[in-house]
């Protein structure tokens, strides 16, 4: 019995050590929170998320053509690496021991530490100097080269998590392995996954080198996918380290609006989750 | 009575040939005799070799002080004695001696024609001013001709379809571009939109050698290996504006504008000099008390203008420095430094750490409000860095500058002079591919350098302007820039 | 027994689904392979230049144009794996505590937080970490190493803020949101039943976690920590910030350091020729030393694994799992 309770106060200690490292955690991610938000408020209104960036000492000024060159090309990278990570991921999951897959999987893992410079510097190379020109597309396609990886990633642990007595059921019952990995496996696996995407749209969606290497920056709108464009980190960037105040207001202005939009994102997914689960 | 006489012929016949010769002359030496006329443009003073003359109750100017000032294309038809001027789509001729002068080709009288005095051609003022949609004011009891631009004098065409430009380079004069880049495309109709990223300057070097950006900016001038990547000749520096870089330090107890030395300087950052009241430092600061603090070496981490003037100046005035580092745009720092990114960086860890010691742009320390050192120049006096300090600094070196204009201003000679000062280049290919890309280049760079549109904005910033001497070869270089051959600027 | 040995069922209706699968793994192949293939034609001048010198020198001087590694790769280990000490246990206890412990209206909004910071760009973790976390190291902690653990070569002084130890917490913090929220959602998808099945056995909580839970989703921690530390190997920019930028093996944590992205991130701008082939250089050899942590991690997961049935195989045969998900798939 005295055992029981050692073993039970081992536990307790142990669970206090989780609840401790997650105030932690809380308090430290509530702490950059906070900072963000106690910096950037102040120029946060709708002039400023709707028009151009303007020169320094000019009043007003936004981050209009960053928002919207941002939206553009993290949405176009998620719209490329979703389908492609996914399926990457159900190969993995499926021929879990294959040649292919084995070298995939280091292949891909290698690709999550490579640093982001580097990959800007792969599509600049491949894309931006044989074109002769710095494009929103190129800046999509290198947001999606971030992406892949770590949408691959994740979604071959969480379809790894789909219990094997699913799939033989659902094969069992006549179905091919098209649509139970279609019908079955992906959305038994959907919370995972949006929580591998949002990672990735999230992290995409604040890089700054890869972007600078291949859309460049722009102080105007953009007009087609062939030209350079603004995004939020590239401005960011630029402005934080600017010496003039009204810059370095903005800067933070619009990390505080990177941050909320991603929020809003996240609870939309979640809340879209959260409704098909009901509806099924 | 003989001598009376011939005393008042004498006097009566030089009356009279004075009168003869008064009526003969040319109007002009009675304006020469007169207060010298000046003219403002937008309350600048312009200046030109020829001073203007009145005829007839009318200013008579040289031909390309008005024309230029005001941003038109110059033509001179000599079997005509044609000048005309062309701005905006606004085509203005004017025929010498001739009272008729045309405007789009619709004619208009003359009260004074266009004349040749002493190998000038010189064209009525107010006529073409305000042809080209300037205001002309005259204030005749300080003799100054004022021209006020107006939104439609402003207005350029230097191209005929909407055109947008990808450039980038050099962070430093990065602010000033953002104002000029704004400025130039509310005046150009149809517009012209120029892009400059703030990349660094090899990131600038970089695209303008592989063509994916239009022209380039940077803080440090081709090296000869860079230069042999393109046909001689090929990549012009064409300088814009200049700057400082302040020293700046953190030490309790010690306000702005301690002194210091070359020596001192290279010594701290050669690790020499490691504590605050050293006593080669408290030797050139009397009455300064200095406290016994450890100097921390602060210095940008990235790559950058700043450092490459910074390690410039130290490897001038300094051997050691020279030969144990050497200037570029990031050095191998002896002993044990901070590496801080940007200048805002590098402001942040000075005003942070206690005894620490950074250089930053002037318009950052400012901006930062931290306290600047004085340095001692090669006149051997103590100078802050300032705008004023800057323009001295160039001005003594105008003379020596190479004909392709790569140069270092650092050290400057003259009495005035703040040591560490810089230029800030635009890279521009002299033969362009693409005709309408060299108009627009070719017309952003007049208009921002030779017709001087940027200072006002560079002032606001900290930045100092060119000498007239520079912009002058600027001109020079501007008008070597072609399109198959053909000059865009005439 | 994986399911694709399974010929029993009808294979009618797959089409071209199967290939497009496979051609979206080889593509993943392909693209590392052309980045590594691109890295590597720029890399090639330095290593003609310097060859295996690179890796054993440690000077990095872009004037003499002479560059040597070991500081960079050094930094770039130690920095990240005490980031990966401080964030791992960190976040696996955040992801224990969001997925059993906590209360339900606490975890969604817990969750969120977590991964609202992975949006967060690395410029303002690196501005944060600037003025915010380094003025309260220097004075707070850094002083009380100093002070206190000056004696010992690794924490020698002086405590200037930024250094290594301020880039590893900056490190941490960034790779946080990524080792909790995979994590979690992999200790989520355990079985309910294998956990009644432990508290049916008199275990408690804990034992159930320590037990079931952290075994059955091994696998997928460390994925969750590989990726953390594939981010912590590739950022620069907050690091650049924070860690004072000197090409030296650092004496002491507090000291300033260098990693390879750093390094690469500083001098990228302004780098030509020789100097950029160098930096690509580094960045061929983070792509090793990425490529070793992995190995090594799937060798001590399969090493381990090995005693505890894998996952899948555990659930395998349990023929409750079967039943609850007829029932809760519902």
């Amino acid at each position: 019995m005295a055992s029981k309770k050692l073993r039970k106060t081992t536990g307790y200690l142990l669970e206090f050590a989780c609840l401790l490292a997650a105030l932690l955690v809380m308090l430290a991610l509530c702490l950059i929170l906070y900072y963000i938000f106690r910096r950037g408020i102040a120029a946060v209104n709708i002039p400023f998320l709707t028009s151009l960036p303007t020169p320094v000492g000019e009043p007003g000024g936004g981050i209009g053509n960053a928002l919207i060159g941002s939206a553009i090309m993290v949405g176009l990278g998620s719209l490329l690496a979703i389908p492609f990570g996914i399926s990457a991921a159900i190969y993995l999951d499926q021929n879990p021991k294959s040649k292919l897959a084995t070298a995939t999987r280091f292949a891909n893992r290698v690709l999550t530490g490579v640093p982001s410079l580097i990959i800007g510097l792969f599509v600049f190379t491949v894309l931006v100097l044989r074109t002769g020109n710095y494009s929103a597309l190129a800046g999509s396609i290198a947001l999606a080269v971030m992406m892949i990886p770590i949408i691959t990633l994740s979604a071959e642990e969480m379809l790894r998590l789909v219990p094997n007595s699913l799939r033989e059921a659902s094969l069992a019952l006549g179905a091919s392995k098209k649509q139970t990995v279609l019908m079955l496996i992906l959305p038994a696996a959907t919370g995972g996954l949006v929580v591998g995407i949002m990672l990735a749209v999230a992290l995409a969606a604040g890089q700054t080198a890869p972007v600078l290497l291949t859309a460049l920056t722009s102080r105007f709108w953009l007009e087609n996918l062939n030209q350079s464009s603004a995004s939020l980190p590239v401005l960011i960037y630029t402005y934080a380290s600017s010496p003039f105040p009204d810059w370095q207001e903005q800067a933070w202005g619009a990390a505080l609006v990177l941050v909320t939009t991603i929020l809003i994102l996240n609870v939309t997914a979640q809340l879209f989750i959260v409704a098909r689960n009901r509806r099924l | 009575m003989m001598n009376k006489k011939t005393t008042f012929s004498r006097i009566f016949t030089v009356l009279i040939s004075l009168a003869i010769l008064v009526s003969l002359l040319p109007t002009a030496v009675f304006a020469q005799t007169r207060r010298p006329i000046s003219i403002e443009f937008d309350g600048r003073g312009v200046t030109g070799d020829v001073s203007p003359i009145i005829v007839g109750g009318r200013t008579l100017v040289p031909m390309r002080i008005i024309f230029e000032t005001l941003g038109a294309d110059l033509n001179w038809d000599s079997p005509t004695r044609t000048v005309s001027g062309h701005k905006a789509g606004r085509v203005i001729n004017l025929v010498i001696g001739s009272r008729t002068a045309t405007i789009d080709g619709r004619s208009v009288a003359l009260e004074q024609p266009a004349q040749i005095s002493r190998g000038r051609t010189l064209v009525p003022l107010r006529f073409v001013g305000e042809a080209l949609g300037a205001r002309v004011e005259w204030d005749s009891a300080r003799a100054i001709v004022h021209i006020s631009s107006t939104d439609a004098s402003r207005r350029r065409t230097p191209v005929d379809r909407a055109l947008r430009l990808t450039t980038g380079g050099a962070s430093f004069p990065f602010p000033l571009y953002t104002r000029l880049v704004t400025e130039y495309r509310r005046i150009t109709e149809p517009a012209v939109t120029i892009d400059y990223a703030s990349v660094g300057s090899g990131a600038g070097i970089r695209g303008i050698l592989a063509r994916t950006f239009d022209f380039a900016g940077t803080d440090a001038p081709l090296t000869d290996e860079q230069m042999a990547q393109v046909a001689p000749n090929q990549l012009l520096h064409i300088p814009t504006v200049m700057g400082a870089v302040a020293v700046t330090y953190n030490v309790s107890g010690v306000g702005n504008g301690l002194r210091l030395t070359p020596d001192v300087l290279a010594d701290i950052y050669l690790g020499v000099i490691v504590k605050w009241n050293d006593t080669r430092i408290t030797a050139i600061n009397p009455g300064v008390q200095l406290p016994d603090q450890r100097i921390t070496v602060v210095r940008r981490s990235d790559s950058s203008g700043t450092t490459f003037i910074f390690t410039d100046y130290l490897s001038e005035v300094s051997e050691r420095w020279q030969r144990e580092v050497g200037k570029a745009t990031s050095v191998r720092w002896p002993g044990t430094t901070v590496g801080a990114h940007g200048n805002a960086g590098v402001a942040a860890q000075v005003s942070q750490l206690p005894g620490a010691i950074g250089y930053v742009e002037l318009s950052t320390a400012i901006a930062s409000k931290l306290n600047m050192a004085q340095l001692r120049n090669r006149a051997g006096h103590f100078i802050a860095p300032t705008v004023d300090a800057t323009s001295t600094a160039a001005a003594g070196l105008v003379q020596e500058m190479p004909k392709d204009m790569r140069t270092s201003l650092v050290n400057s000679p003259g009495a005035g002079a703040y040591p560490i000062v810089g230029l800030t280049w635009i890279l521009v290919y002299r033969d362009q591919t693409d005709l309408a890309k060299a108009r627009a280049i070719v017309d952003f760079l007049r208009w921002a350098v030779v017709e001087r549109n940027l200072e006002p904005f560079a002032a606001d910033l900290f930045y100092a302007p060119l000498p007239e001497g520079v912009i002058t070869r600027v001109r020079q270089q501007l008008q070597t820039i072609n399109h198959n051959g053909q000059a865009i600027l005439r | 027994m994986p399911i694709t040995k399974q010929p029993t069922c009808p294979q009618n209706g797959e089409g071209v689904f199967p290939y497009l699968t496979a051609a979206a793994a080889a593509l993943i192949l392909l693209l590392t392979g052309s980045i590594l293939l691109v890295v590597l034609w720029g890399a090639w001048p330095a290593w003609q230049a310097f060859g295996p010198a690179f890796l054993t020198t440690s000077i990095w001087d872009p004037v003499q144009n002479l560059y040597g590694s070991t500081p960079a790769v050094f930094g770039t280990l130690i920095t990240s794996l005490l980031a990966l000490a401080l964030a791992g246990p960190l976040g696996i206890g955040t992801a224990i505590f969001l997925s059993e412990l906590a209360p339900p209206w606490l975890k969604k909004p817990a969750s969120f937080t977590v991964e609202l910071l992975a949006a967060v760009p690395s410029v303002v973790f690196g501005l944060w970490g600037l003025f915010v976390l380094a003025p309260w190291f220097r004075v707070g902690p850094g002083q009380f190493l100093e002070n206190n653990l000056g004696f010992l070569p690794l924490f020698q002084g002086p405590s200037l803020g930024i250094g290594v130890l301020t880039a590893s917490l900056v490190l941490a913090m960034m790779i946080l949101p990524t080792i909790t929220a995979i994590s979690r959602e992999v200790i989520r998808a355990v079985p309910q039943e294998l956990r009644e099945a432990m508290f049916a056995l008199g275990s408690t909580r804990w034992e159930m976690i320590a037990k079931v839970v952290l075994p059955t989703s091994k696998v997928g921690i460390t994925g969750a920590l590989l990726l953390g530390l594939g981010r912590s190997f590739g950022e620069a920019i907050a690091v650049t910030m924070v860690i004072g930028n000197a090409n030296i093996i650092p004496s002491s944590l507090l000291a300033p350091a260098q990693t390879i992205a750093s390094l690469i991130v500083n001098e990228f701008p302004e780098a030509f020729d020789l100097q950029l082939s160098a930096l690509l250089l580094l960045g061929l050899l983070l792509f090793i030393i990425t490529l070793a942590v992995n190995m090594m991690a799937i060798w001590l997961v399969h090493r381990t694994t090995m005693e505890i049935p894998n996952s899948r195989e555990k659930r395998h045969g349990k023929k409750r799992t079967l039943r609850r998900f007829f029932s809760n798939g519902q």
